[in-house]
C-alpha cells in the first residue's frame, strides 16, 4: 500500500466519520403513520360520524430543544386512520363526513382536535424515555349541525430511548404509543363521557336548526 | 516480503474470525422459583411473554430481553408456541396497552368475565400469561482506553472493564383460573473487560443473553411440569 492510498483512505474515512456525525446531530423530523389496530370492544349504541378537519388531517408540532435544535413531530398523518378505525370499531353505524350534509341521515358527528402537544426526550428530563403528551378535544354535534357539547381526552406514550436504533425511531415510538393510548381510552370510555351518556339517555335528540353563537363542525 | 506476509495476513484474519466470537467473559446466574398452582401445557395451547408498562419507571424491561425470552421459549425440542408480545397486544387492543392493562389477577378475572375477550383467549388458545419485570444495568466500570491515528500508523493502549448486573422476574398467569400459577426469577452478573495494545480485544460477558435463557429454561420447565 503506497502512502497516497493510505491518505485516501484516511480522507474517505473522515469524511464517512464526519457524514455520520452529521445524521447523528440533525434534529428528527418524526412522523407518525401507522395502520392501527381494531378495538373488541361492544359497539355504543349510537350512528356517528367523525368530521376530520384539515387543521388535524395537517397537524405538525415543533418544539425548540436547546439554542439549534428543532424537532418536528407530524401526527397528522395518523389521524385519518385512527378515527376510521375508532369508528368502525366503537359505533353501530359509522361514516366518515366529508361535509355538514354527509352525516344528516346519521345521530350525529364527532369532531376531534388537537388542543395541545408537548414530548419531551431523554437530555431534558434525566430519564431514559421519549415521552408524548397529547390532549384532545372532542365535539359532538347532533344531526342538525347544533354543538351538544365537548370533552376533553389526555393522552400519554412512552419509548425507552434504548430500545430504538435512532433518537428519531423512539420519539416517533412515542408517538404512536399516544396515539394507541388515546384509541383506548376513547373506545373503552365513550359511552361513559358524561355528555355522551346523557345525549343517549335522552335518546339522542338534535334541534331542527343551528341556534344563534353555535357553529357547524365545517365552519369551525 | 509480499509473499510471506501475504499468508501470514491470511491466517492472522482466519484465528481472529475463529478466536474473537469465543471471547467471552465470565457471567454467574441465580434461577428460583415458587410455585403456586399445579400446570401443564399441550401442543395446542399457547403462551405470551408480556414487559410490565404501566408506569414510566427506570427498571422497565427491554423490548429484546421480553422477545428473547419468548422466542427461547418456543425454540427447542420441548419449545411451547408462544405468541409475540407486540402481535398479542394488537390482537387483544385495547386491553393490554400501558394505561388498561391488568396489573393484579383480580382484573384479569374481571378481562376473562368480557365475552369479546374471552373469545379472543381461545382463538389464540392462551394457556399462560407471563408478566416479566426487571432490567439489565451497567453497576461498575473502570479503566482508561487511549487511540491514536498518525500517517502510517494506528492504534489502541489501555484497559476498561465494566460489570453488568441482571434482575429479572416473570409472573405466570393461569388463563384458566384466573390465578397467579407461580413466580420464576433469574439473576445474572458479569464482568467484561478489553484490552489494548494496538487493537482492542473485548472479552464481553453476555449478562442479558445468559438471564434470558435461564429464565426461559426455568420458565419452560415450570409450565410443562405439574408440579
Amino acid at each position: 500500500m503506497t502512502y497516497f492510498h493510505f491518505y485516501k483512505l484516511i480522507v474517505r474515512g473522515i469524511y464517512l466519520l464526519v457524514g455520520l456525525m452529521c445524521i447523528g446531530c440533525a434534529a428528527p423530523n418524526v412522523e407518525i403513520s401507522s395502520k392501527f389496530p381494531e378495538p373488541n370492544v361492544r359497539k355504543a349504541p349510537v350512528s356517528l360520524s367523525f368530521y376530520l378537519s384539515e387543521e388535524l388531517t395537517n397537524y405538525t408540532y415543533s418544539q425548540k430543544m436547546g439554542k439549534r435544535s428543532e424537532w418536528k413531530i407530524d401526527l397528522g398523518a395518523a389521524q385519518r386512520s385512527m378515527f376510521t378505525t375508532l369508528g368502525k370499531s366503537v359505533f353501530e353505524n359509522y361514516s366518515l363526513a366529508q361535509s355538514s350534509k354527509d352525516y344528516n341521515t346519521l345521530d350525529g358527528v364527532i369532531e376531534p382536535n388537537i388542543a395541545e402537544i408537548q414530548f419531551s426526550i431523554p437530555k431534558q428530563t434525566r430519564t431514559d424515555y421519549f415521552e408524548v403528551w397529547i390532549r384532545y378535544q372532542f365535539k359532538l354535534y347532533d344531526k342538525n349541525a347544533n354543538l351538544i357539547g365537548e370533552w376533553d381526552l389526555p393522552a400519554y406514550g412512552k419509548a425507552r430511548a434504548q430500545d430504538y436504533p435512532s433518537e428519531g425511531m423512539a420519539l416517533q415510538a412515542a408517538g404512536l404509543s399516544a396515539c394507541r393510548d388515546a384509541m383506548a381510552f376513547f373506545s373503552l370510555n365513550f359511552i361513559r363521557v358524561p355528555i355522551i351518556k346523557s345525549w343517549i339517555q335522552a335518546g339522542k335528540p338534535s334541534r331542527e336548526v343551528p341556534s344563534p353563537g353555535e357553529v357547524s363542525p365545517e365552519t369551525a | 516480503m509480499k509473499s510471506l506476509s501475504y499468508p501470514i495476513e491470511r491466517w492472522l484474519r482466519l484465528g481472529i474470525l475463529l478466536i474473537v466470537p469465543n471471547l467471552v467473559g465470565c457471567v454467574t446466574s441465580t434461577v428460583q422459583e415458587i410455585r403456586e398452582t399445579s400446570t401443564s401445557v399441550s401442543s395446542t395451547d399457547t403462551v405470551v411473554v408480556l414487559g410490565k408498562r404501566d408506569r414510566p419507571s427506570s427498571q422497565e424491561t427491554e423490548l429484546d430481553f421480553v422477545g428473547c425470552v419468548s422466542d427461547s421459549l418456543a425454540s427447542g425440542k420441548n419449545g411451547i408456541r408462544s405468541i409475540p408480545e407486540s402481535q398479542f397486544v394488537d390482537q387483544l387492543f385495547p386491553w393490554f396497552e400501558p394505561r388498561t392493562a391488568p396489573t393484579r389477577t383480580d382484573n384479569l378475572e374481571r378481562l376473562i368475565g368480557e365475552p369479546l375477550i374471552a373469545e379472543k383467549f381461545k382463538e389464540i388458545g392462551l394457556k399462560y400469561l407471563i408478566w416479566v419485570e426487571g432490567n439489565t444495568e451497567r453497576t461498575d466500570s473502570g479503566g482508561s482506553l487511549t487511540c491514536g491515528v498518525a500517517p502510517g500508523a494506528a492504534g489502541c493502549f489501555g484497559f476498561l472493564t465494566w460489570e453488568n448486573d441482571s434482575s429479572y422476574e416473570a409472573t405466570i398467569w393461569d388463563i384458566e383460573t384466573g390465578k397467579t400459577a407461580g413466580r420464576v426469577s433469574s439473576e445474572a452478573s458479569g464482568t467484561s473487560f478489553m484490552p489494548a495494545i494496538v487493537v482492542p480485544i473485548p472479552f464481553i460477558a453476555r449478562v442479558k443473553h445468559n438471564a434470558c435463557t435461564s429464565l426461559a429454561k426455568q420458565i419452560s420447565s415450570f409450565v410443562q411440569s405439574s408440579g
